[in-house]
């Protein structure tokens, strides 16, 4: 531990003074340390260093005590924040969760609508188209004269239907 | 003495908080701690005051001690106990002053007793300026290097030699009067 027994004082001295004050100046050192040496300061008292090491003992056990109450308060906060952040991000999934649904089932019963629509649509055209035949085959019994001697009431009767039928058909 | 490993394994356990290895640096250090706050002070129950500041609060600041040589750490840290007991109190020339006026008044009276020899260095030290008593007394007990002084007190080392030895010279003169 004790450098200063590997000092070599003159060369350290002889980098500032010449080779004889360096070699003066390191004995000066070497005598004033046994000036102490000689006069040695007086030593504490067992008693006293043995109450010294029952403090550091209890400063030791309280620095423990310490550390450990703040590791608890850490993770207890760290925890709480964990705790908290689920719970909140519990809640905004469960939030969107809802939004999707309205979206979905409005979506949903948008298209069951539409279908409906279309299906009504189809079931007017498939009359009309049956109701268009049919003219058209009675329109074709009368270009045959199939009816005999009633071709004019044939004609006017057919008209009627015609008209009917574009009633029927711009009132859905 | 421990040796470079022990001391190593006994810092190690003081900064895991280990009280068995605070005990051992006490009994390690305890001494040269103490006759250096001595030296300074001139009083054993200030002495015993900081002795027992300086190890308490070794407990919390040994973590910051980040390897390199121990006892400049350690002396460094005992350096500004002191300095702060005496900013905190307030009292360093009224304290000197008391101190060396009992010491010579002692020494005048009792004559060649071994303890009044003890006295007489710290009255002689008592004569010198507060930087060189230090220095000096921080070159015996710390058992540091020049270099190492100069890196604590952070100044070139050619002033450190110069003021130690322009110190100690001086104090030779007096001790030898």
């Amino acid at each position: 531990m004790n450098g200063q027994n590997n000092e070599n004082l003159k060369d350290l001295f002889g980098k500032f003074l010449d080779p004889k004050q360096a070699q003066e100046a390191a004995e000066d050192i070497y005598k004033a340390k046994q000036l102490f040496n000689q006069h040695p300061a007086p030593e504490p008292d067992h008693s006293f260093i043995a109450n010294i090491k029952a403090e550091v003992q209890k400063v030791v056990l309280r620095k423990k005590m310490a550390a450990f109450r703040m590791m608890v308060y850490k993770t207890a906060a760290v925890a709480a924040a964990v705790v908290i952040s689920i719970t909140t991000g519990v809640k905004l999934l469960e939030k969107k969760t809802n939004i999707e649904k309205t979206v979905i089932s409005s979506t949903a019963s948008g298209t069951t609508d539409k279908n409906n629509y279309i299906a009504a649509d189809d079931n007017h055209l498939e009359i009309l188209f049956a109701e268009a035949d049919q003219i058209g085959d009675e329109i074709t019994a009368l270009h045959l004269n199939e009816n005999g001697d009633n071709e004019y009431g044939d004609v006017t009767e057919l008209e009627i239907n015609f008209t009917e039928i574009n009633a029927d058909f711009w009132k859905g | 003495m421990a040796d470079s490993n022990d001391l190593i394994r006994i810092i190690n356990g003081c900064k895991n908080g280990n009280a068995e290895c605070f005990s051992q640096l006490i009994d390690i250090y305890a001494n040269r701690c103490y006759g250096y706050f001595y030296r300074l002070t001139g009083n054993r129950d200030i002495s015993d005051d900081l002795l027992s500041e300086l190890f308490v609060k070794l407990v919390t600041k040994i973590g910051s001690y980040r390897g390199g040589v121990f006892e400049s750490w350690l002396f460094k840290t005992a350096s500004n106990v002191f300095y702060d007991h005496l900013r905190d109190k307030q009292r360093y020339k009224d304290t000197l002053a008391a101190q060396t006026e009992r010491l010579e008044s002692e020494t005048a009276k009792n004559g060649t007793r071994n303890d009044e020899q003890i006295d007489k260095l710290q009255v002689q030290l008592n004569n010198l300026d507060e930087d060189t008593r230090e220095l000096i007394t921080l070159h015996y007990y710390s058992q540091l290097t020049f270099k190492e002084m100069a890196e604590i007190r952070s100044e070139p080392i050619g002033t450190t030699l110069s003021k130690v030895h322009r110190g100690l010279q001086k104090l030779r003169q007096m001790m030898e009067a």
